[in-house]
């Protein structure tokens, strides 16, 4: 650091004030560059620090006063809701699922954003714009069929139930790199087992490790590997046994486990972490 | 003759000073004043060394090394201390950089005491890096704090729930100690409602509230803040996981705070001058948005989604001159060679755009010969961040590693702080990265780099080096281990799924007690252990940072701390 090298040039006799060179080196300068001008949306009036008196504008500040910021969407476009259909067509989900592009692996070279922490974008942001999409694809689908009056319940249901679960982590034993899946893209185990076992199992981005080319078959009990979940008590269990949206709603994570770590698993209420995983203290 | 205190009193006023007009300038009318007050600094202390000087050759009293006590001060023994502690801290007042403020209070206990009681701005980049205790000790009349946690790549889920990052004893201390705070930010911290229910009542004079990318509180919290906070001003939230139970919190600002809700719908038609935030707006038509952008020509700062495509970056580029900070967001994130924008856009902004020093860039292909042209052209860039989608992507041209654009845009830009790289990259770009960049102070590292060579012309060249975040590269133990004393000059270290070894990371906690090293390991290592065919195991996340505060005592059991 510039001012600890004048320090020691400088001041070569005399008492040191007590821990002071240490501490000062810890209570930094908050260096210009350190982070971004943040244009956040804020409540109340900036200390004005430049010369210009203008706030920052937001999207929201753009739209007419009538939506409120939930709604954010206010029209779809058919392109993107034609793409994500056949997208869907392509990675054979069900027919009712909506898209989440990024749970379809199918060995497209565009499965980076299958990694965790990958691309770089706050949760928040992945967050609301995934949510926008789905809202365009979902409008589009729902246009069709439903007045303009329903349409605005069910979307916001929808970004509700987005928030809830959302995206989880999945790891699988083995693998190093962990990915992550948008659980609200699927509506049925099968289609989660599916999307999780293109994303095993197809090499990608050629940082895995190797894999078996086998189908993982995941939620057959008698397979080499398990699909697990931690729920919000901090248990792990055998994915399969609740209502699909009993499971949503409680899910924090997904491991794909090795069967012959996965025994002791298979009811509720009875964690496998006493077999394999060191107990975690809830503090 | 020795160097005593007087003589490196004035050294510090004088080089502080010096260091400040430099980073002055924010206000034209700061400046002016400025030279002058140089001016008369120099003046005085010379005046008062050469005093101080015939002051000791009169009595010929040898020359003390150490002033020690203000009493001496007050009667007037030594030399600088000729001076009342009044007047010292006026003349402190001018060094708000707090790096100078950091210099100045090393001098002598005296000017220590000045320093830490008329400090009013503190700055903690790292919460673990010293205990909230004694910075509340040290600065008891604080009136702006700011507190940074976790580490940055836990913004991209990175760093496991429950890691840390507590606000909890920063308020607590504060309010023990600090009690004329006015100021708090936060930035990657867990903050209760009972932290700011503490907040809200601690500290009569408080008026501004900043969170960014927090969490654990929840709306009740913010009615705390706002039903008992009576000078709030600001109330600043982005990017934070709050708890919504409804809107309640918002009723609970007295009617006299008129000021601080004001989600004015503003009127486009006048200039805009500060910036711009559309990157939450995927729908608007993108022939609307680039008129709209065509009439700011003042604009400052841009964020926008990649829909604007190359075509409405060129609309930028004629229309935004003043254009100092440019992010582009991606918006579709599947489709496979969909380009919104790409290295054409970039290019553009950098011809159009002469000001340009900021930029976060996301797109799908870039080119060494379109950062050549964009270091060329903008050579002012202090924070530079491209993110190539698609980890370990070649030009797109030629197949060749980015090497020698990211090369180009280090050996251009002099001034540059922050870097982010992304794309195929060989060890050669931190060769140049550890040559050329000697001002860089954050490195992102991701999916780059063929040996542990890479990471040490970083850890070498890069005298400036404040963090240097790494992920899924394959640096190992002797990069870690290759030049231990850096980590002393540096906030932080981050290294996840790359190859060091528990081995490595205990060799530099036994080289180095100073520093924290966290070795974080989400899943239970039994697993990972079979898997290595009997070789050590690898460090799945590695967090070092160095401290005065020795082993944190928070830290969950995934975290060990060696």
């Amino acid at each position: 650091m510039r001012g600890a090298a004048v320090t020691t040039a400088v001041f070569a006799t005399g008492e040191p004030p007590p821990a002071a060179e240490a501490e000062a080196e810890e209570v930094e300068e908050n260096s210009t560059g350190d982070d971004e001008l943040e244009l956040g949306l804020s409540l109340g009036s900036k200390k004005q620090q430049q010369t210009v008196s203008c706030r920052v504008l937001t999207a929201r500040d753009l739209q007419p006063p009538a939506l409120s910021p939930d709604s954010s969407v206010s029209s779809s476009s058919p392109a993107a809701g034609a793409t994500a259909s056949s997208k869907r067509a392509k990675a054979e989900e069900g027919p009712t699922a909506t898209t989440s592009p990024a749970t379809v692996a199918s060995g497209h070279l565009q499965s980076s954003f299958g990694v965790v922490g990958w691309p770089p974008i706050r949760t928040f942001r992945m967050n609301s714009l995934f949510n926008q999409a789905k809202e365009n694809t979902s409008e589009a689908d729902t246009k069709k069929t439903t007045t303009d009056e329903s349409n605005l319940p069910k979307d916001k249901e929808e970004s509700k139930k987005g928030r809830a679960a959302g995206w989880v982590k999945v790891n699988m034993d083995g693998d190093v790199i962990g990915r992550k899946v948008d659980l609200n893209a699927h509506c049925s185990y099968k289609t989660l087992a599916l999307a999780l076992e293109l994303m095993f199992t197809k090499p990608s981005i050629g940082l895995c490790t190797s894999y078996s080319t086998k189908s993982l078959k995941l939620l057959d009990n008698s397979a080499e590997y398990q699909l697990t979940y931690e729920d919000r008590d901090g248990d792990w269990m055998l994915v399969g046994d609740v209502p699909w949206e009993m499971f949503v709603g409680s899910v924090k994570r997904l491991r794909i486990m090795r069967t012959s770590d996965a025994n002791g698993l298979g009811q509720q209420h009875q964690g496998i972490h006493r077999t394999t995983c060191a107990t975690r203290e809830r503090g | 003759m020795g160097f005593g205190p007087g003589r490196s009193q004035s050294f510090f006023l004088v080089l502080a000073a010096a260091r400040s007009e430099k980073l002055g300038g924010r206000g034209s009318h700061v400046q002016i004043g400025y030279e002058w007050q140089m001016c008369f600094f120099v003046c005085l202390l010379i005046s008062c060394w050469f005093l101080g000087e015939r002051n000791n050759l009169e009595t010929g009293r040898k020359r003390i090394p150490s002033c020690s006590s203000s009493s001496k001060a007050v009667l007037g023994e030594g030399t600088m201390t000729y001076f009342p502690e009044e007047v010292v801290e006026h003349i402190f007042s001018f060094l708000p950089a707090q790096r100078d403020r950091n210099t100045v209070s090393l001098v002598c206990k005296v000017w220590y005491e000045i320093e830490r009681l008329s400090r009013r701005s503190v700055f903690v980049g790292n919460c673990y890096a010293v205990r909230a205790e004694r910075v509340a000790l040290r600065f008891p009349n604080v009136r702006a704090l700011t507190v940074k946690g976790k580490p940055h790549f836990a913004d991209f889920n990175l760093v496991p729930p429950d890691w840390g990052g507590y606000a909890g004893p920063w308020i607590e201390a504060a309010a023990r100690g600090c009690v004329g705070l006015e100021e708090l930010r936060m930035k990657r911290m867990v903050v209760s409602d009972e932290s700011l229910e503490l907040l809200s009542r601690s500290f009569p004079r408080f008026r501004a509230l900043v969170l960014i990318s927090c969490e654990g509180f929840s709306t009740d919290g913010l009615a705390a803040i706002a039903s008992h906070c009576k000078l709030l001003s600001e109330l600043d939230l982005q990017e934070n996981e709050v708890e919504d139970r409804g809107p309640r919190w918002l009723s609970c600002f007295p009617d006299s705070c008129t000021s601080l809700v004001s989600l004015n719908f503003a009127c486009i038609k006048g200039e805009v001058n500060a910036g711009l935030n559309l990157s939450y707006a995927p729908t608007l038509d993108a022939s609307d948005l680039t008129k709209m952008i065509s009439r700011c020509v003042k604009l400052q700062r841009l964020w926008v989604l990649d829909c604007i495509s190359d075509k409405g970056l060129q609309v930028v580029a004629s229309s935004c001159k003043d254009l100092q900070e440019l992010r582009v967001f991606p918006s579709d994130f599947y489709v496979a060679g969909y380009s919104a924008v790409t290295e054409e856009g970039l290019v553009a902004i950098s011809l159009g755009c002469p000001k340009l020093n900021s930029l976060l860039y996301f797109c799908h292909q870039m080119t060494n010969a379109a950062l050549i042209t964009v270091a060329k052209n903008c050579p002012n860039f202090t924070r530079f961040r491209l993110c190539i989608l698609e980890p370990g992507k070649p030009d797109v041209m030629t197949n060749q590693p980015l090497d020698e654009g990211f090369g180009a845009i280090v050996r251009e830009c002099k001034g540059l702080r922050r870097l982010s790289i992304s794309g195929l990259l060989t060890d050669k770009v931190f060769m140049y990265i550890g040559k050329y960049a000697k001002q860089l102070e954050m490195l992102s590292i991701a999916f780059a780099g063929d040996s542990d060579k890479g990471m040490m012309h970083v850890m070498n060249g890069c005298k400036n080096l404040r963090k240097l975040e790494i992920r899924d590269s394959p640096f190992g133990d002797a990069a870690l281990l290759g030049n231990v004393a850096k980590y002393e000059t540096m906030r932080s270290l981050w290294m996840s799924s790359c190859n060091v070894t528990l081995k490595g990371c205990q060799v530099l906690a036994s080289k180095m007690p100073m520093l924290n090293i966290e070795v974080i390991n989400e899943w239970d290592g039994c697993n990972e252990m079979e898997e290595n065919h009997g070789e050590l195991p690898k460090v799945e996340k590695l967090y070092v940072y160095r401290t005065t505060a020795g082993a944190r005592d928070d830290a969950p059991n995934f975290v060990k701390i060696l």
